[in-house]
């Protein structure tokens, strides 16, 4: 059974610089299959912009996709290394009420950790963990 | 059934933040109340007097309350602490107890209600021996689960030719990311936030004017109250979906999502103790 974040991760990350817009990381999630982007500069993570923080901060505003990633980076990036365990990964989750975090190591965002991630190791074998992974989404 | 009263709007102060808002939405706005009242409640107790995800009562415990719920959750605290010291139950819960003081109603249908009955109803369950009193935490046994044990109560709705900005707020303003469709009166469709997103933002759609309608998942897939939670996973995955609406007798009474099945499922697990945000899923 796995034990550390790095065996877990998502290693597929899709970072965006904070110049782009809403419909462009909607793009990505689509295409990509993904809940969340990351917005990085120069190779360094700055913070993740979610689907729900799509729908709240712009669709809820009736904008018209042009809001930039940027602008929508209220919150302080929560990340963990790739060598903690997943128990201080869900505790981080847990203190941060969040359900991902960049996975960080040097400076550099190389995965991530979602909740749909940690619910597929609990009982790889469970009904819950299929229906997890057969809806395909990172979240 | 299908209009149901504006949530009250829950605005952090981000002043008042020490750490990681949630979600963006806590930017301005109202001041929200201590949450001293809700730290001694059980979590699901809280969930089931608002009618609320048992996520967001996580997320009130580090936010605040909002003031149009202080109150409630002020009696609700009394309530239960004095019950508490005189039956052996879990602390922070009430019993689920019909009570003849009061029509046969619960004592969280009076506490919800500001019922003036509520001392008398009390009075009637503290005069109750103790090993009478049913504890409301059923014995956790996933086998025999049912889909109302854990699903959402009242869960929000929008009208198939409401905008999706208008989803959008609803989403916001209820804490939540689905919400059932409600088209000629009658449950049609969910629609997620994942799916405003890839259905309707990524294809550059204007969001004041495309229809709920155009973008929910069709048909509604819907299980029992009384469906097995095994039943309500299986039926999740066979229409690859996370969430289903509880109908009873044709009438809506719940969302069960898959979060909610997967949290419960091994409370023993420290996995268990990540907070399913009170949003998608």
């Amino acid at each position: 059974m796995a034990t550390l974040v790095r065996e877990v991760m998502t290693r597929e990350v899709c970072e965006l610089p904070p110049s782009s817009t809403v419909t462009e990381a909607a793009r990505v999630m689509r295409d990509r299959d993904l809940g969340d982007v990351v917005v990085a500069e120069g190779g360094r993570p700055l913070g993740v912009v979610t689907d729900r923080d799509i729908v709240v901060r712009a669709v809820a505003e009736g904008d018209g996709g042009g809001l930039r990633l940027g602008e929508m980076l209220s919150r302080q990036l929560r990340t963990v290394a790739p060598d903690a365990s997943l128990e201080d990964a869900a505790r981080c989750m847990r203190e941060a009420a969040v359900r991902r975090l960049v996975v960080v190591e040097h400076g550099r965002a190389v995965g991530i950790l979602g909740m749909g991630d940690l619910l597929a190791e609990l009982e790889p074998g469970s009904t819950v963990a299929e229906v997890t992974r057969a809806t395909g989404t990172h979240r | 059934m299908i209009d149901r009263p504006d949530r009250p709007e829950r605005l952090g102060d981000p002043a008042l933040d020490e750490g990681v808002p949630a979600s963006p939405e806590e930017l301005s706005g109202d001041a929200l109340v201590e949450a001293q009242d809700i730290l001694e409640i059980d979590d699901r107790t809280t969930a089931d007097l608002f009618g609320v995800h048992a996520p967001a009562v996580e997320h009130w415990r580090r936010h605040g309350v909002p003031v149009a719920h202080a109150e409630t959750l002020r009696r609700l605290r009394e309530v239960a602490s004095r019950l508490h010291s005189h039956h052996a139950g879990p602390p922070g819960t009430l019993p689920s107890l019909p009570l003849a003081a009061a029509g046969g109603r619960t004592l969280l249908d009076l506490v919800r209600d500001g019922d003036p009955r509520l001392e008398a109803a009390l009075d009637e369950v503290l005069g109750i021996p103790d090993s009478e009193v049913p504890s409301p935490v059923r014995r956790h046994d996933p086998a025999r689960e049912v889909v109302a044990d854990l699903m959402t109560r009242e869960p929000l709705v929008v009208d198939a030719a409401d905008s999706l900005q208008e989803a959008a707020r609803r989403m916001r303003a209820g804490d939540v990311g689905d919400l059932v469709v409600i088209e000629r009166g009658e449950p049609a469709g969910v629609l997620t936030d994942r799916d405003i997103v890839v259905r309707a933002v990524a294809e550059s759609r204007d969001v004041r004017v495309a229809t709920c309608g155009s973008i929910a998942t069709r048909p509604l897939l819907a299980v029992r109250p009384d469906t097995s939670v095994e039943e309500a996973l299986q039926r999740m995955r066979s229409g690859a979906v996370r969430r289903l609406a509880v109908l009873e007798q044709g009438r809506l009474v719940g969302i069960i999502g898959l979060g909610d099945i997967a949290v419960e499922c091994d409370p023993g697990s420290p996995l268990a103790a990540v907070v399913v945000e009170p949003t998608t899923d």
